[in-house]
């Protein structure tokens, strides 16, 4: 319930102050958006399994993030930039989906 | 037997006993982990006094960093836009700078010729006629005029980003058919020759680059009109009688171009400016022969 006041008043920051991004930020951020939707959903499904620490979600979500924009910058060093987020985007897309499939579960009994 | 596959099969299984946790348990193992050495310690060291906070912050920044990369995505989009036509703009008003420039450049030679007449009454004749055949004067008479334009239809749909196509698969008409009847017209003995309006001089050029046909850096486009000034029945008569006609007229009952010339009786071709050449000089000879400027003009004119 915390949780979901906290990512309203989120969003309304962000809607109220529209904080403009700096340019050599731009191209992690769609990674970073993919990788917080990742802890997201991980918290939300620990919460359903009941074994949700606060400290795991915070800290995996940091992390998530720094490490998403950390390959992305490294493969943009190296030229395989597009290859390496394409490869971020699968492994955080099929856990999104795995964790989604665990709260469907959780909630519909199916 | 089983001494040999075991080595082989080690890395394979590992790898896909990852591909499968991957697929299979993809929630973070440290809540497990942490849950477990949570129930194993005393509750009251499970949580701490800095979990709702952190937890509280966490969710703002997840919130926040959706909203931004929404924003980012659909401001960045409008701001693209608006650069894309303020290139465009930029582009417009520099075109309109250079053709002022150059009507006013035209206008300042009509004046220095005017002026340079009124100084040197003996000569005028003669250097009008140069300057005539170097296109550097504004013409009139009887001509030729050609028109050459692509078929109705587009030869084949566009397959790709419009742009992308050269111009060899997109037209019909090259760059080269319009030089060969510039060339032939030429040939045939015309004094002044324009294409789409652009007078031709001595060191201009028709060539294409991408899906254009430039004749002097101008990018032209299909409807060509080629003029050419001069005794205009030998010219027609020439022209008509050329092997370049006979071509046109042969892509034009294939291809479905659009192939015409009629004789005209007053034509007005425009003047350009004329870059002036050049003359390589010996470097080494000495002080003496260093007289670049002695330009060919005692001689006959070439035509």
């Amino acid at each position: 319930m915390i949780a979901a006041i906290a990512l309203v008043i989120g969003v309304l920051l962000g809607i109220i102050f529209r904080p403009t991004v700096p340019l050599w930020l731009e191209p992690y951020l769609p990674i970073a958006v993919v990788a917080a939707l990742d802890a997201v959903f991980g918290g939300v499904r620990a919460r359903l399994d009941g074994i949700f620490v606060a400290k795991v979600f915070v800290v995996s979500f940091v992390s998530n993030v720094l490490v998403a924009a950390l390959i992305v910058f490294m493969g943009d060093k190296l030229g395989v930039g597009g290859q390496l987020s394409t490869a971020v985007v699968v492994v955080l897309g099929i856990r999104i989906f795995g964790n989604a499939a665990a709260i469907r579960r959780h909630l519909f009994r199916a | 037997m089983a001494g040999t596959t075991q080595p082989e099969a080690g890395p394979v299984n590992r790898t896909t006993a990852m591909l499968d946790d991957l697929l299979n348990n993809p929630l973070d193992p440290g809540y497990r982990l942490a849950f477990q050495s949570a129930q194993g310690s005393p509750p009251p060291r499970s949580r701490r006094w800095w979990d709702g906070p952190v937890l509280w912050l966490a969710c703002v920044a997840v919130g926040l960093l959706l909203v931004v990369s929404y924003q980012q995505q659909h401001r960045s989009a409008p701001a693209r836009e608006a650069a894309r036509k303020d290139l465009v703009v930029r582009v417009e008003r520099l075109q309109a700078a250079g053709n002022a420039l150059d009507a006013r450049a035209r206008a300042l030679v009509a004046e220095v010729a005017d002026l340079r007449n009124a100084q040197l009454p003996g000569k005028g004749d003669e250097l009008q006629n140069l300057e005539l055949e170097s296109g550097s004067l504004p013409v009139t008479g009887p001509g030729v005029q050609i028109q050459l334009d692509e078929p109705p239809a587009p030869t084949s749909a566009a397959n790709g980003r419009p742009g992308t196509t050269p111009q060899e698969q997109v037209a019909v008409l090259h760059d080269r058919d319009i030089r060969a009847v510039v060339n032939q017209l030429w040939a045939a003995g015309a004094e002044a020759v324009a294409v789409n309006g652009l007078r031709l001089t001595a060191t201009s050029f028709i060539r294409f680059a991408g899906e254009s046909v430039l004749v002097d850096f101008q990018p032209i486009s299909a409807p060509y009109t080629i003029e050419a000034i001069g005794d205009r029945n030998g010219l027609l008569v020439a022209f008509a009688d050329s092997g370049i006609a006979r071509q046109l007229k042969t892509m034009a009952a294939v291809e479905g171009i659009t192939f015409r010339f009629t004789d005209k009786s007053g034509l007005r071709l425009q003047s350009v400016t004329v870059t002036e050449p050049h003359y390589a000089g010996p470097g080494t000879a000495g002080p003496g022969t260093a007289s670049p400027s002695s330009s060919p003009s005692s001689t006959e004119s070439p035509r």
